[in-house]
């Protein structure tokens, strides 16, 4: 009985995370295509919104190449680790007062873990998410000094008396560029190249792998955001700041 | 429940190790000992040391397998000069067999292997810091090759008297406690390592750098 509430509660955060990340994809794309002052995908639900599933469903539907000098095992390894290593990062988020699949005292040490691990998913990327890790450390650190505990509960009651955007305005920027670089978005997206390769570490990889890497990479972005509103714009209790 | 994950958690990081000297492609071999960290910082988790654990994972795998890999990723090994087959294979076992079982000697000289007769206020022992872990398969194995006791019930997990709710007074999360030692009872042994550090950035740089002119001095200081 157990084992199955644990179960229930890893789901019940696990689908809602991907159906964002689905549906993160299609808000990129309309607004990336506004930018460019035309409409993006329109076609498939009401306004284009059922986008994701239907490219989902094209991926899981191709054929599987590899090429035929890889070692298959790292071949299929590396997608499969960045994946389960974003997902993993979500268990210690606070959707609400004590709503977390695991309150560690040790919340913030985990999540800089488990980034450390998701970098052996592309070795390309990794130098210069290395290099961006210090920062954000440093800038964790700070807000750590704030509220005096590694834990994430903590650190969004602690930010009942002035969000952290308040006094530490600069430290919230500086974390912000470097969370860009860490999830390889514009302007830090050399790792990806998507002007000069189809989509640079990610093109020889095909169908259900590739969705893992979408999927990692979009998850990971979405959790780097919910990470800094955590540390910043205090996550739940976010509705008083506006 | 917690019997069952220590014994796959250092089974696993055995065969991972065994694997990393095992196999051929130098690219799986870091892979494994990367399974080799991830297993051991995940016992550490559960024997109760958290934040060693994942400091574990951090600067283990998050800093020094990469290093490993960037290493061979510029070192441009040829893999069929890798493989070693017959005598070349079993040339180094005499070796690894000296080594292993000096090392073996050394562990058995430490642990104990019979919990009978420990006394509970014996508080700066070894052989009451192992009472207090769960047993699994392996040390069930090992009482019953060495000792006399019979079975698994005969063990007592011994009260310690430092986690009684009577007598603690504050309650320290594990950076609180390691920041209270470390930075007034271990002060000097902290300056000492962050001199080392200081001296491991700033070396290789000395150590590395081209200087175009003779006048060496004046090359510093431009």
């Amino acid at each position: 009985m157990n084992t199955l509430i644990s179960v229930a509660e890893s789901l019940s955060v696990i689908i809602p995370i991907l159906l964002v990340v689905a549906f993160t994809t299609v808000a990129e794309r309309k607004t990336m295509a506004s930018m460019q002052r035309r409409l993006g995908p329109n076609t498939v639900g009401y306004y284009g919104l059922l986008q994701a599933f239907a490219d989902a469903l094209k991926l899981l539907l191709k054929e599987c190449v590899s090429p035929t000098q890889s070692n298959l095992v790292l071949f299929f390894l590396g997608p499969i680790i960045t994946l389960v290593f974003s997902l993993l990062g979500y268990a210690v988020i606070p959707f609400g007062p004590g709503l977390t699949v695991g309150d560690l005292p040790l919340g913030i040490l985990y999540l800089l873990a488990v980034s450390s691990l998701s970098t052996y998913g592309s070795l390309r990327s990794t130098a210069q998410l290395i290099s961006y890790e210090l920062i954000l450390s440093s800038a964790i650190l700070l807000v750590v000094m704030f509220t005096g505990s590694l834990n994430l509960s903590i650190s969004v009651e602690a930010q009942r008396v002035i969000t952290f955007f308040v006094p530490l305005l600069p430290v919230f920027i500086i974390f912000f560029i470097g969370a860009i670089a860490e999830t390889n978005r514009a302007p830090f997206d050399l790792a990806e190249a998507e002007s000069e390769l189809v989509s640079g570490f990610m093109t020889e990889h095909s169908a259900a792998i590739f969705v893992f890497f979408f999927l990692a990479e979009y998850a990971s972005i979405v959790l780097i955001c919910i990470f800094t509103c955590i540390l910043f714009l205090s996550g739940y209790n976010s509705i008083f700041v506006f | 429940m917690s019997n069952f994950l220590l014994d796959f958690l250092s089974l696993g990081a055995i065969l991972s190790g065994i694997l990393v000297i095992t196999s051929k492609n130098p690219v799986i071999s870091v892979l494994f000992l990367i399974s080799v960290f991830v297993n051991v910082a995940g016992y550490l988790v559960l024997l109760g040391i958290g934040f060693l654990g994942i400091s574990y994972i951090i600067v283990y795998v998050g800093a020094i397998a990469i290093l490993f890999l960037f290493v061979i990723m510029m070192l441009n090994i040829q893999l069929a000069e890798l493989s070693a087959v017959g005598s070349e294979y079993t040339q180094s076992l005499p070796l690894g067999g000296i080594v292993g079982s000096l090392f073996v000697f050394e562990l058995i000289s430490i642990l104990p292997f019979s919990f009978k007769g420990l006394s509970t206020f014996n508080l700066s022992s070894v052989s009451n810091t192992f009472s207090e872990s769960s047993l699994g398969v392996i040390n069930w194995f090992n009482t019953l090759l060495v000792s006399s006791i019979g079975s698994t019930n005969d063990v007592h997990q011994v009260f310690d008297a430092a986690h009684a709710t009577d007598s603690n007074f504050t309650n320290y999360i594990q950076i609180e406690s390691i920041g209270q030692s470390l930075y007034t009872y271990g002060s000097i042994w902290l300056l000492l390592t962050s001199i080392i550090l200081l001296l491991a950035i700033v070396g290789p740089i000395a150590l590395s750098m081209k200087t175009n002119n003779t006048d060496h001095l004046y090359t510093l200081y431009r």
